[in-house]
C-alpha cells in the first residue's frame, strides 16, 4: 500500500540537505515500528521517496514524501509524530491508489517572503508577473549568467509583512530567498530571507490550471464507501 | 549578520543547527551548565562514544545541563570571525565563555592544536593561568589523558581513566563549591581528592603526588545510553552503538588501549540483550555495531548474536562486528557481515616479530581465517601492518610481501577471478602504558627507506595495492605521546603560526612545526629516541593500574621474542585487578 506523508521541514531541519533527509525519515519509521517495503538485491533499502528537493534555509509546511507499507493509514500519522524530529513532524496522510509521483508532478510552490518596505514598491512589484522577459543573474560553482526567469513566476503578491512567491518548482525550480533578494535589489526594498516558508505545492491539474497537492492526492484516494 | 544568516552561508549548516532527535530537555532547573567541547568537525566528533556517554550521564543529573561544541570548520569559523560572534553551543547557542565548566575529550595527539582553536574561537584564554574566575573551569579527558603532560598548562584538570562517575562528582562538587560561594581556587583543592582527576596548577613535576586513574567497577550496572542522540548529517561511524565489555585480553604490546582500559570487565549477555532491543526502538539506526577493543573475544559472543539476530533480523537492522581478530573469525560471524571487504591486522609479517609484539596470531590461523572468509565470496582483504617496530628487519618487512603472496595464492586454490589485498601500513609509535613505552622510534628516513622496499616489492605483487602513513604526522604524534610540559609552548607557536586540523593530511604542514622547534630550543630527539629505564617517565605519575615491573618484564619477554598468553589463558598479574575486579581473574 502507497501512503503520502505531509510533513513540515522547519526550525533546526531546515538546515538540513535533501541527501540527509531521508535517513531521518527512514529512522523515525524505525523507531516508530512501521512495517516499510524493502527493495531487493544487494543492499536493500527502505522504499521512501521523498519530494521535491526544498533548499536550505527554507522552512515548509507542505512537504510530501511517499512510502510503501502495510501500516495502516488511520495510525500511521500518530505513530509518526509520537517519535517524529522536531521541525519534521507530520501534517496529514493520503492513501492514494496509485503512485502519485508527487516530485515528478510539481510543477510550482507558494511562498511566503518577510520583506521591509515592499510596501511602497506594491505595484511595480507584483507588475513584474506581466513581464515578458525578466533576466536575473544566477551564480553556479561561483560563475554568474543572466537567466531568463519571467516564464517561471506563477504569482507575486505584496502585504504589509511579506511578498507571496508562486513561483515554478520541480523539475525547473526558481528559488524564492534567490528570487526575493532579486526583487529586492531591483526595486529597492529588504527581503528577510531567513525567514522564507513554503506553504502550497501544486501539481498540474486536468484543465491546466494549478491544483493543490492535496487536493490531487484525495483525487487519488478510494472514495469514501459510506457516502 | 545573525547566526541565522552566518548558518545559511555555511558548507554545511546542519553541522551548527544541532536540534537532534533524543536531545535532552534543556530547560529545565539547573545551577550547573556543563558544555562537552569536541575539537574536531561534528562528524568525526558524534561518532565518539565517550561523547554518547558522558553527554546522556551529565543530563541524567538534577541540576545539571549538558550541552556539546564541535570544532567549526574552517568557513564557519571565518564566518563566526567576520561577524564578531564567539562560538556557541549546538543546543542554545550559549556562548561557551558562560558555561560553568567545559569538558574537551582529547581523542589523540593530532586534536592537540583543535582544542587551541576552540578556545580562540570561544575567547578563552589557552593558559589556566590567565584565566581568572569568570571563564569557566576548563576539563580535559578522554584518551590521551593517559600522558596529560603536553596539555598540563591549558587545562585546570584533567579527567584520568573512566568518565562515567568522575564527571558527576565534579559536577557535583562545582554546584556545592557554587552554592557556598567557593572559587575555582578551592573547588580545583577539593577536586583533587576524586578518583581519576588531576590538577596540574596543584600537582607538578616538582612535586609529585600519583593520580590514579577512575575505572568502573560493577561496568555491567553501569548506565548506558539507549536514547542516543541522532546527528542531523552523515557521520563518520553512523550506527548505533553498543559496547560489549572494557579492556582487553590479548595484550599486544604496542597498543595502549589494550593495557589503558583494563581491568577486562564484560556486560553480561541477558543486559546487551535488553540493551540492544532498546537501541533499536529508541534510535531507529539501520545499523548496531558490538564495539570493544577485540569483539570476537567477547565469551558469550555466539549466544549473543543468536539473542540479538532474530530482534535485529524482524526491525532490519545490520549487526555489525567490528575489531573481529583472525583467529575470532568463524564462518557463522562472517556470515553476518555484510559481504565487502574484510579488514585483519596481522600488524607484522614474520612469526619472529608477531611474537615480540604478543599478536598472538599464527601463519595457520591467517589462512584458516582468510580461507573461510574466501569460502563465503569475499574477494577483497585489507590488512593492516605497522612498521618500525622494535627489533624490525628488513626480514620481516619481506616478510609482509610473503603474506600477501600466500594470501594470494591461497585465494587461486579456491576461485577464478581476481582478488584484491589491499596492504595498509602506519608507523609504530611508541605509546605511554606499554610496554614499549620506552622505545625509540626510527627516524624519517629509515621510515621512508622501509616504506619505499615495500612499495617496491608489492608492486610485484599481482592484485596488491600499498598505502602507507604520512612519515612527518608519525613523528610529531611520537613527540607528543611522550612529551612533558615542555611542549605546551610548542602547541600555542605552532598554532600561531597556522598549525591547526593536524589530523587531516591536507592541512598539516610540518614546516611549521619545525620551524616551532627551532625557534623554541625544543630538541624532539629528547622525544623520540629510547628513554632511561631507571627513571619515572613524565607521565608515569598517573597509576593506570597496570604496573610497571609488568611492563617491564613483558618489554624483556619482546626482546626475546616470548609470547605472552592471552588473559582468557589465565591471569598475568598485569596489576589493573588492584582498581576493580577483573571478571578474567574472576571466571577462574
Ligand atoms: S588482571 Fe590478570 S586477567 Fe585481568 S587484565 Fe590483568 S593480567 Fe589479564
Amino acid at each position: 500500500m502507497i501512503l503520502v506523508l505531509k510533513h513540515y521541514k522547519r526550525g533546526p531541519m531546515i538546515y538540513v540537505s535533501h541527501i540527509d533527509l531521508l535517513r531521518h525519515f527512514t529512522r523515525t519509521f524505525r523507531r516508530a515500528g512501521f512495517k516499510i517495503d524493502f527493495s531487493n538485491g544487494f543492499n536493500p533499502h527502505m522504499l521512501v521517496n521523498l519530494g521535491t528537493p526544498l533548499p536550505i534555509g527554507i522552512s515548509s509546511s507542505s512537504e510530501y514524501l511517499t512510502v510503501s507499507t502495510d501500516t495502516p493509514k488511520e495510525e500511521f500519522l500518530e505513530r509518526y509524530n509520537a517519535v517524529a524530529p522536531q521541525g519534521l513532524e507530520g501534517i496529514a496522510v493520503f492513501a492514494p491508489t496509485r503512485n502519485p509521483n508527487v516530485a515528478g508532478r510539481t510543477v510550482a510552490a507558494d511562498y511566503s517572503v518577510k520583506h521591509l518596505g515592499a510596501e511602497q514598491v506594491r505595484r511595480e512589484v507584483e507588475g513584474v508577473v506581466n513581464l515578458l522577459s525578466l533576466m536575473m543573474p544566477v551564480t553556479k560553482k561561483g560563475e554568474t549568467a543572466m537567466k531568463e526567469v519571467a516564464s517561471l513566476v506563477n504569482g507575486i503578491r505584496v502585504y504589509p509583512n511579506s511578498i507571496n512567491l508562486c513561483l515554478a518548482a520541480g523539475n525547473t525550480t526558481l528559488r524564492p530567498d534567490k528570487f526575493a533578494l532579486f526583487l529586492a535589489e531591483r526595486y529597492g526594498f529588504e527581503a528577510q530571507v531567513t525567514d522564507t516558508w513554503k506553504y502550497e505545492q501544486y501539481v498540474r491539474g486536468e484543465n491546466g490550471a494549478l491544483l493543490e497537492m492535496d487536493e490531487y492526492l484525495t483525487s487519488l484516494e478510494e472514495p469514501p464507501t459510506d457516502a | 549578520m545573525t547566526f541565522e544568516e552566518i548558518l545559511l552561508k555555511a558548507e554545511k549548516p546542519a553541522r551548527y543547527s544541532g536540534g537532534e532527535y533524543n536531545t535532552p530537555d534543556m530547560d529545565k532547573p539547573c545551577d550547573v551548565r556543563f558544555c562537552i567541547c569536541m575539537p574536531d568537525l561534528y562528524e568525526v566528533g558524534m561518532s565518539n562514544l565517550g561523547l554518547k556517554i558522558l553527554y546522556h550521564v551529565l543530563n541524567n543529573q538534577e541540576g545539571v545541563v549538558c550541552e556539546r561544541c564541535f570544532a567549526p570548520a574552517l568557513d564557519f569559523r571565518a564566518l563566526l570571525k567576520e561577524s564578531g560572534l564567539p562560538l556557541a553551543s549546538l543546543e542554545t547557542r550559549k556562548p561557551l565563555r558562560d558555561f560553568d565548566m567545559l569538558g574537551f575529550s582529547v581523542q589523540y595527539e593530532m586534536l592537540y592544536t583543535g582544542v587551541l582553536y576552540v578556545m580562540e574561537a570561544a575567547g578563552i584564554p589557552f593558559y589556566a593561568k590567565d584565566r581568572d574566575d569568570t571563564y569557566p573551569i576548563v576539563c580535559g579527558g578522554g584518551p590521551s589523558a593517559i600522558n596529560p603532560e603536553p596539555l598540563a598548562d591549558f587545562f585546570d584538570l584533567f579527567m584520568v581513566g573512566e568518565g562515567e562517575e568522575t564527571i558527576v562528582a565534579l559536577t557535583a562538587l562545582w554546584r556545592k563549591c557554587k552554592a557556598k560561594g567557593k572559587g575555582k581556587k578551592e573547588f580545583l583543592r577539593l577536586a583533587q581528592k576524586i578518583e581519576g582527576v588531576y590538577v596540574p596548577s596543584l600537582n607538578t613535576p616538582a612535586h609529585r603526588t600519583t593520580v590514579k586513574k577512575a575505572v568502573i567497577r560493577d561496568f555491567d550496572a553501569c548506565y548506558y545510553p539507549t536514547a542516543q542522540l541522532m546527528p542531523t548529517l552523515e557521520v563518520v561511524h553512523d550506527r548505533a552503538m553498543l559496547e560489549l565489555y572494557r579492556g582487553c585480553q590479548n595484550g599486544c604490546r604496542f597498543c595502549q588501549a589494550g593495557y589503558y582500559y583494563r581491568p577486562i570487565r564484560y556486560r553480561k549477555e541477558n543486559t546487551l540483550k535488553c540493551l540492544a532491543e532498546r537501541l533499536i526502538r529508541e534510535t531507529g539506526f539501520d545499523e548496531i555495531s558490538l564495539g570493544s577493543l577485540s569483539t570476537g573475544d567477547y565469551p558469550w559472543l555466539e549466544e549473543l548474536l543468536s539473542d540479538i539476530g532474530p530482534i535485529a533480523e524482524e526491525s532490519r537492522v545490520h549487526l555489525a562486528l567490528p575489531s573481529l581478530r583472525l583467529s575470532s573469525f568463524k564462518k557463522e560471524f562472517a556470515e553476518n557481515s555484510r559481504k565487502s571487504s574484510l579488514t585483519f591486522a596481522p600488524e607484522a609479517g614474520t612469526q619472529r616479530l608477531r611474537d615480540v609484539i604478543n599478536k598472538n596470531v599464527t601463519e595457520e590461523e591467517i589462512r584458516e581465517g582468510l580461507s573461510a572468509a574466501f569460502d563465503q565470496g569475499y574477494t577483497s582483504v585489507k590488512l593492516y601492518f605497522m612498521l618500525g617496530l622494535p627489533t624490525e628487519t628488513d626480514e620481516d618487512l619481506l616478510g609482509i610481501v610473503e603474506l600477501v603472496r600466500s594470501i594470494r595464492r591461497l585465494f587461486y586454490e579456491k576461485h577464478k577471478g581476481g582478488v584484491n589485498i589491499t596492504v595498509s601500513c602506519s608507523v609504530f609509535i611508541p605509546k605511554p602504558g606499554t610496554p614499549f613505552q620506552w622505545e625509540a622510534q626510527i627516524s624519517r628516513e629509515e621510515m621512508a627507506r622501509r616504506q619505499f622496499l615495500l612499495k617496491d616489492e608489492l608492486r610485484k605483487v599481482k592484485g596488491a595495492s600499498f598505502h602507507y602513513h604520512d612519515r612527518e604526522t608519525s613523528e610529531l604524534e611520537a613527540i607528543f605521546a611522550r612529551g612533558d610540559r615542555a611542549l605546551a609552548p610548542l602547541i600555542v607557536r605552532a598554532y600561531e603560526k597556522g598549525a591547526m586540523f593536524d589530523s587531516w593530511t591536507e592541512h598539516f604542514h610540518y614546516e611549521i612545526w619545525e620551524e616551532a622547534m627551532a625557534e623554541l630550543g625544543i630538541d624532539k630527539e629528547k622525544y623520540l629516541g629510547a628513554q632511561p629505564l631507571d627513571e619515572p617517565l613524565p607521565w608515569e605519575f598517573i597509576d593506570i593500574g597496570v604496573s610497571r615491573s609488568f611492563l617491564l618484564r613483558e618489554r624483556e619477554r619482546a626482546y626475546r621474542a616470548e609470547c605472552t598468553p592471552g588473559c582468557d589463558k589465565g591471569c598475568q598479574g598485569c596489576g589493573a585487578a588492584r582498581f576493580a575486579p577483573c571478571d578474567e581473574v574472576k571466571k577462574k
